[in-house]
C-alpha cells in the first residue's frame, strides 16, 4: 500500500493553526484524519460536523478529528494498522511542541512525511522570540519550518518580520496566511494535480514542466532545485526506476515510487515572492 | 467507651521506634487493634488496653513509619522483566543485587551473559543504560552486533531520550542508509549507527519499543513495583503519571489485586494531565468519582502534571545564564499560558496537583498558575506541590510558601548526577544550591524529597542519606549550606510526604488512629554514622497490621 502522507501544522498558542486546518478541512475532497497533539479543545467549523464523541469528531465531509493529548505515536499507529487508511493525516501540534518530533514519526512504516508547515503571528512573532520563556520554542518551530505562513498580518508580511524569519530559517518560503489557497495541501497530495490552476488561481501562478528524469536521485535534486517560492509541485512521471510520485510542499521534497499512472507533466505552483527578492 | 480488646490485638516492642510524631518522638512498644495504631509508647502503657498479646521478634529492630514515596512510578518494577545495565548496583524486585555497568566493555558482557538465557528469537531488551558517567566510545550497532547477530538487541538509556540497537533491528526494518528519520542518528560513512533518537524514532524499531512498553505496562511490573517498594520499606507509593487507570478494567483489576493483604503497599495513583480542557474536565470528574469510591490501598487524592524535561538531558526550561556545558534543549511541554486552564478542573474540585518542574522557568510558571487558581478558587488547603523543583529560586520558594505550596525535591541527584551537574549541567554555582532542603527550611516551605523510582531506585534511607550528607561519587560535598539534620530528612519521606499527599491523617507517622504501616529497620538511622544511612538493612514492613518481610539479602 503507498504510504499516507503526514503534513505536520506546528506554530505558537494562537498562531492560527486551528484556522488553517479548518480552512483545509472546509475544501478538501479528500479523507484527512486530523490528529490534535494539543492542550485546547477541538475546535472544528461547527457547519462541518456530523457527530462527536469523547475525543474523535466526525465530519460530514468524511474527514475525522481526534484530539490524542501526548500519545500522538499510539494515534499514528492507529492509522498504518487500519484496513482503510485516510488519504492525508494532518497533525496539529501543541502550541510548545517542535514540529520535527511530530514529523518524525511520520516515519513509521505505513506513513510518509509530508512537510512541516509552520504559521506565525505577524504581530506577536517579534516579540515572542525575545520573551523569556518561550523564545527558543518558537524559535524551534520556525527553525523546522518547510513553509512559513504569516497570520493577521493584513495581507503584507512587514519586511520587519520576513527578515526576522529569515534570519532563523533563511530557505522556507513566507508566505501570506490568508493567500495561501488551502487546497494545495488539502487536495492535491495525493490525487494527481492536472495542469488546470486551482480554485483560488488569482493567489498563484501555476506552470507546467516536463523535466527529465531517470531515477530518483534526479527526482530529487530536480525539485530541490526549484525556486523557494515554488511553494506546492506535484506529478508523476515514467523513469528507469518505474513511475515516481514527485511531490514538494515549501522546502519539503519527496519522491516514491508509486503505482499511478505518469501525469502530463509537473505541476508547479508559486506563491508569494522568492527568498532574496523582497 | 472504648472499644473492646480483640484476639486481633497485638503489641510489637522494639529496641526503639521513632515515630514522626513531634509530641511523642521514641516510643518502646505499639499496640494495634484492626489495622490501625491503638497506643504507642511505653510496653505497660499499650498493655493497660487489656491486651496480652506481646511480640517481641523486632525486639531488637528499629521501627518507624512506613517510609512514603511521593514521586515513584510502578514503572519501578519493570527490572523485574527488562534486564537492568545502569550505572550503579541495584536491588532487583526479587531482591537479589546487580552491580553496575560502568563501561561499554562491561555492557557487552551483561548482555551475553543474558542472551545465553534466552530462547531463539527473543528479543534482548534492556534499560537504564548511561554512558553520560564514562568516556568510553559511544555505543553502537557495532557493540550489540558483538553481542548477538541473530536476535535483536534493544538498549534503552537512562534518559529516556536515546536508545541503541544491534543491525539485526536495523534490517528487520529496513533502516538503512537512505532512510531519512532525523532521529535515525549515522555515522560520518552515513550509514546508522544504532542510535534511534527520542520515542519518535524508537518506535521505528516498533515491535522491540511496544514490547517495552507492554512490559512498563503489565501485571507483572505492578508485583515487582509493590516488591521493591517493601523490600525498601515503603508503605505508600505514588505512581505518578501512569496510564493503567485509563482502562475500567484493569483499575478494577489492579484494586482487587491491591486489596489483598498479601500485596504490601498501598497506592496512591495520580492520572496524568496530558491533554485538552474538554479532556481534562473529564478526567477531573473521573478522578472525583475515583476518589469518592476509594479503599484503604489504593487512593486517588492528587494528579500530575509534566512541565519540562530533565537536568542531565538538557531538556529541562533553565532561566538565564541557562546551561553550563551541552545545548540547550529545554522545552515545556505544554504553552505556558494554557497551564492554569488545564489545571483549573482539578483545582476546582479539590484534587492535588503535582507538577514535575526541573529547570526554574518551569517552576515559577506553576508557581503563577497556582496563584491565579487560588485567586479564582478559594480552596485554602491545596498543598499543590512543585515536584522535582531542583532548581527552584529563593524568590520562588518565599512565594510558593505564601501560596501554601510545598516541594517535593529529588535529592538523590546529588549522588547520582552531582558530579555531572557541577561539571557539565549547571556549573559549580546552582550545583551546590541544588535540591535547597535547609533553605526550604529557612524560608519555611514545607517538602518531601524523592527517588522518582525507577530512575533512581526506591528507598528512602538512600534519600535521607543525600539530604543530609550531600556526598557526590567523587567525594566532594555538592552545599554544605543546604545539608538538613537526620531528623528532618526522616520527617521528610514520612510524615511531611504524607501531607502533601493529604493523607497525613492516616500515613506518615505512629500515632493513635492511624493505619499500622511500620518500617522495620535493623538500625536506628539516628543512631548511625550519618555515611551509613543509605546501608541501613530493612527487614521489611508493616501494611495496615499485615507483616511483610523483605526478599532482600
Amino acid at each position: 500500500m503507498t504510504p499516507t502522507p503526514v503534513v505536520v501544522v506546528g506554530g505558537y498558542l494562537g498562531a492560527g493553526k486551528t484556522t488553517f486546518i479548518n480552512s483545509i478541512l472546509r475544501v478538501t475532497d479528500l479523507r484527512v484524519t486530523v490528529l490534535v497533539n494539543d492542550f485546547g479543545s477541538i475546535n472544528v467549523d461547527a457547519s462541518l460536523i456530523r457527530n462527536s464523541h469523547g475525543d474523535t469528531v466526525e465530519l460530514t465531509n468524511g474527514c475525522v478529528c481526534c484530539a490524542v493529548g501526548d500519545d500522538l505515536a499510539a494515534a499514528l499507529l492507529t492509522i498504518v494498522d487500519s484496513p482503510v487508511r485516510p488519504d492525508l493525516v494532518l497533525i496539529e501540534t501543541s502550541g510548545v511542541a517542535d514540529p520535527r518530533i511530530a514529523a518524525t514519526y511520520a516515519h513509521i512504516d505505513g506513513l510518509r512525511t509530508g512537510g512541516i508547515i509552520v504559521i506565525v503571528d505577524a504581530g506577536n512573532v517579534g516579540d515572542q522570540m525575545r520573551d523569556r520563556l518561550i523564545a527558543s520554542t518558537v524559535r524551534r518551530q520556525v527553525e523546522a519550518a518547510d513553509l512559513l505562513l504569516v497570520s493577521k498580518c493584513a495581507g503584507t508580511v512587514e519586511p520587519i518580520v520576513s527578515e526576522l524569519l529569515r534570519s532563523v530559517n533563511p530557505s522556507a518560503p513566507v508566505i501570506v496566511a490568508e493567500d495561501f489557497d488551502p487546497a494545495l495541501i488539502g487536495s492535491g497530495t495525493t490525487k494527481p494535480m492536472t495542469g488546470r490552476p486551482p480554485a483560488h488561481d488569482a493567489r498563484h501562478a501555476t506552470r507546467v514542466e516536463n523535466p527529465v528524469i531517470c531515477n530518483r536521485q534526479d527526482a530529487l535534486h530536480w525539485l530541490q532545485s526549484l525556486e523557494s517560492h515554488d511553494v506546492r509541485v506535484k506529478g508523476v512521471v515514467a523513469t528507469d526506476a518505474g513511475n515516481l510520485l514527485m511531490e514538494r510542499i515549501g522546502t519539503h521534497c519527496s519522491v516514491i515510487v508509486t503505482t499511478a499512472p505518469p501525469t502530463n507533466g509537473v505541476v508547479v505552483i508559486s506563491a508569494g515572492e522568492p527568498a532574496g527578492h523582497t | 467507651m472504648s472499644a473492646s480488646p480483640s484476639t486481633n490485638d497485638i503489641i510489637y516492642t522494639a529496641r526503639v521506634i521513632r515515630t514522626a510524631n513531634p509530641s511523642q518522638p521514641t516510643a518502646e512498644a505499639i499496640a494495634i487493634r484492626d489495622g490501625r495504631v491503638l497506643a504507642v509508647g511505653t510496653l505497660e502503657d499499650c498493655r493497660s488496653w487489656g491486651i496480652d498479646n506481646v511480640d517481641t521478634r523486632f525486639a531488637d529492630k528499629v521501627l518507624t513509619p512506613g517510609f512514603v514515596e511521593a514521586h515513584g512510578h510502578v514503572m519501578a518494577g519493570m527490572y523485574s522483566s527488562l534486564t537492568y545495565v545502569g550505572r550503579f548496583p541495584r536491588f532487583m524486585p526479587d531482591g537479589t543485587r546487580l552491580e553496575g555497568i560502568g563501561s561499554t566493555a562491561e555492557l557487552i558482557e551483561r548482555l551475553r551473559s543474558i542472551d545465553k538465557t534466552l530462547h531463539d528469537g527473543d528479543a534482548l531488551l534492556c534499560s537504564g543504560f548511561d554512558p553520560i558517567y564514562f568516556d568510553t566510545e559511544r555505543l553502537s550497532r557495532r557493540h550489540l552486533d558483538a553481542v548477538s547477530t541473530s536476535r535483536p538487541v534493544f538498549v534503552f538509556h537512562a534518559s529516556g531520550h536515546l536508545a541503541t540497537v544491534n543491525s539485526v533491528v536495523l534490517d528487520k526494518y529496513g533502516l538503512d542508509r537512505n532512510h531519512t528519520a532525523p532521529g535515525l542518528g549515522k555515522d560520518e560513512t552515513g550509514e546508522p549507527n544504532g542510535e534511534l533518537r527520542e520515542p519518535a524514532a524508537m518506535i521505528l524499531a516498533r515491535d522491540e519499543f511496544n514490547t517495552i512498553i507492554r512490559i512498563v505496562n503489565s501485571d507483572e511490573t505492578f508485583l515487582a513495583f509493590a516488591d521493591s517498594m517493601r523490600n525498601a520499606g515503603v508503605t505508600t507509593s505514588t505512581d505518578l503519571a501512569n496510564q493503567w487507570w485509563r482502562t475500567p478494567e484493569v483499575l478494577e483489576a489492579r484494586r482487587a489485586t491491591a486489596a489483598d493483604p498479601s500485596f504490601p503497599v498501598r497506592v496512591v495513583v495520580a492520572s496524568q494531565v496530558n491533554a485538552s480542557v474538554d479532556a481534562m474536565t473529564r478526567l477531573a470528574e473521573t478522578v472525583d468519582s475515583q476518589r469518592a469510591g476509594a479503599d484503604d490501598k489504593m487512593l486517588f487524592p492528587i494528579v500530575k502534571l509534566v512541565l519540562d524535561g530533565s537536568i542531565q538531558g538538557f531538556t529541562a526550561m533553565v532561566d538565564w545564564p541557562g546551561y553550563f556545558g551541552g545545548d540547550d534543549h529545554g522545552q515545556f511541554l505544554i504553552p505556558p499560558e494554557q497551564v492554569v486552564n488545564v489545571l483549573r478542573p482539578f483545582h476546582e474540585r479539590n484534587i492535588g496537583i503535582h507538577c514535575h518542574c526541573n529547570g526554574n522557568l518551569t517552576s515559577g510558571v506553576f508557581i503563577e498558575a497556582i496563584e491565579q487558581l487560588l485567586a479564582e478558587h478559594a480552596w485554602l488547603d491545596h498543598r499543590h506541590t512543585v515536584t522535582h523543583a531542583q532548581l527552584m529560586t529563593h524568590a520562588q520558594m518565599r512565594k510558593a510558601r505564601n501560596l501554601g505550596m510545598q516541594a517535593n525535591f529529588f535529592v538523590n541527584h546529588i549522588w547520582y548526577w552531582g558530579d555531572q551537574h557541577r561539571g557539565i549541567t549547571v556549573g559549580p554555582d546552582r550545583a551546590d544550591h541544588i535540591n535547597p532542603c535547609a533553605t526550604a527550611d529557612r524560608i519555611g516551605l514545607g517538602y518531601s524529597v524523592h527517588t522518582d523510582a525507577p530512575v533512581t531506585p526506591p528507598g528512602h534511607l538512600h534519600t535521607m542519606w543525600a539530604s543530609v550528607n550531600r556526598v557526590t561519587p567523587s567525594g566532594r560535598v555538592l552545599g554544605d549550606a543546604e545539608r538538613i539534620s537526620v531528623d528532618r530528612a526522616f520527617h521528610a519521606v514520612t510524615i511531611d510526604a504524607a501531607y502533601q499527599l493529604h493523607l497525613d491523617h492516616v500515613i506518615g507517622s505512629l500515632e493513635v488512629g492511624k493505619w499500622a504501616d511500620i518500617a522495620v529497620l535493623d538500625e536506628d538511622p539516628y543512631a548511625v554514622d550519618p555515611m551509613a544511612i543509605r546501608d541501613i538493612g530493612v527487614w521489611g514492613t508493616i501494611v495496615g497490621g499485615v507483616i511483610h518481610q523483605s526478599t532482600a539479602g
